[in-house]
């Protein structure tokens, strides 16, 4: 008999947790110099809101990380960075080469937010809003591909409708591990 | 990465989810059981699309689609590539499986399906083969729904165990 078993992996949660205490000792240190300078600015690499859209441009997942006074603003932000993403699909401006790639990059900065966008192969959007003003390309990018991860695993699940918004509770929690873990300290 | 099973335990649940469907939950209406196999199938193909193309580029065109199903989709689920892509640049594509990996543990015995209720026994092994492949249609509808192209799969098992998907997408 040459079964394979089943193997008892579980996934390695120890990983967030070791990127999530590293960062609060990164805060510490950073409030420290930059409090003088953005009085306003009480946390770092903060990323403010998430949002899964479909390819009909349909709501599958939207989750805000502030107080909910601001949540409808973002919200409103997220649906015009569609309109965005819909033109940057559409009227490709740079060569061939970056013409296919998942990762959009920044749509469009407003005053206080940049708003990043991913798009999968499956016409699903990612959008990210953060409030970092000199956020790297390279954590963007982990940050998306964790996401993309989690979504898939959020899809597989059998009782998720396609279509349907997302409400599973574990993606939740790992969409919330993902946001507080970023930040220049990620190493994924 | 996640847990795995053997791949014995894939072939029975799928040989045992035709066989309920087939002769158990609609028995007396097999255009129905056919539709629900497919559908399972479809819904299964686009999960499965969605997890396989996580860390590739955007796909430029229709026929770069169904180049991924038949190579990098099709090794994940049964270890190998299609065989033989045909298509008539006007929708239609042929997609050629040489040796269909579900199809080779299928005995199509006349006597050993001596309990069936079918009209002549010769056909009921057929009629059996037929509603298993459903279920690998649906799992290609449902992948190529995902990635935008919406068509109708149907199969081909004149010389088993080689096996013909066609993909109509007008």
């Amino acid at each position: 008999m040459l079964f394979k078993g089943i193997n008892n992996k579980l996934r390695p949660q120890s990983l967030d947790l070791h990127q999530f205490l590293s960062v609060p000792f990164y805060f510490l240190s950073t409030s420290l110099t930059f409090f003088a300078f953005f009085p306003n600015l009480s946390q770092q690499n903060m990323i403010v809101c998430v949002a899964v859209v479909g390819h009909q441009n349909n709501p599958l997942y939207l989750q805000s990380f502030t107080g909910s006074d601001d949540a409808l603003k973002l919200h409103h932000i997220v649906h015009c960075s569609l309109d965005v993403i819909d033109e940057r699909v559409n009227n490709p401006k740079r060569s061939a080469s970056t013409l296919n790639e998942t990762f959009l990059g920044l749509l469009y900065p407003t005053e206080n937010y940049k708003v990043y966008g991913y798009l999968t192969n499956t016409k699903v959007k990612f959008i990210m809003v953060t409030t970092d003003l000199d956020v790297k390309d390279a954590d963007v990018r982990s940050f998306f591909r964790k996401f993309h991860a989690a979504y898939v695993d959020a899809v597989c699940n059998p009782f998720h409708v396609p279509g349907k918004k997302i409400t599973s509770n574990s993606f939740s929690e790992r969409v919330g591990a993902i946001v507080r873990s970023f930040g220049p300290s990620m190493t994924l | 990465m996640g847990r795995e099973v053997a791949e014995s335990c894939i072939d029975g649940v799928i040989i045992e989810m035709v066989s309920a469907y087939a002769s158990r939950f609609y028995s007396s209406k097999p255009d129905l059981a056919a539709r629900r196999i497919e559908a399972i199938g479809f819904q299964v193909g686009h999960q499965l699309s969605e997890r396989y193309t996580m860390e590739r580029p955007r796909f430029a065109d229709h026929l770069e689609a169904i180049k991924f199903i038949c190579k990098d989709f099709w090794s994940e689920l049964f270890k190998k590539q299609i065989d033989n892509l045909k298509t008539n640049h006007r929708g239609t594509f042929v997609l050629q499986d040489n040796h269909f990996r579900w199809l080779t543990r299928i005995s199509l015995d006349p006597a050993a399906v001596a309990n069936n209720d079918a009209t002549s026994e010769s056909e009921s092994g057929a009629d059996m083969t037929s509603m298993l492949l459903y279920f690998p249609c649906g799992i290609i509808r449902g992948a190529l729904n995902n990635l935008g192209i919406s068509c109708a799969v149907s199969a081909d098992m004149t010389n088993l165990p080689a096996c013909k998907f066609t993909c109509d997408t007008c």
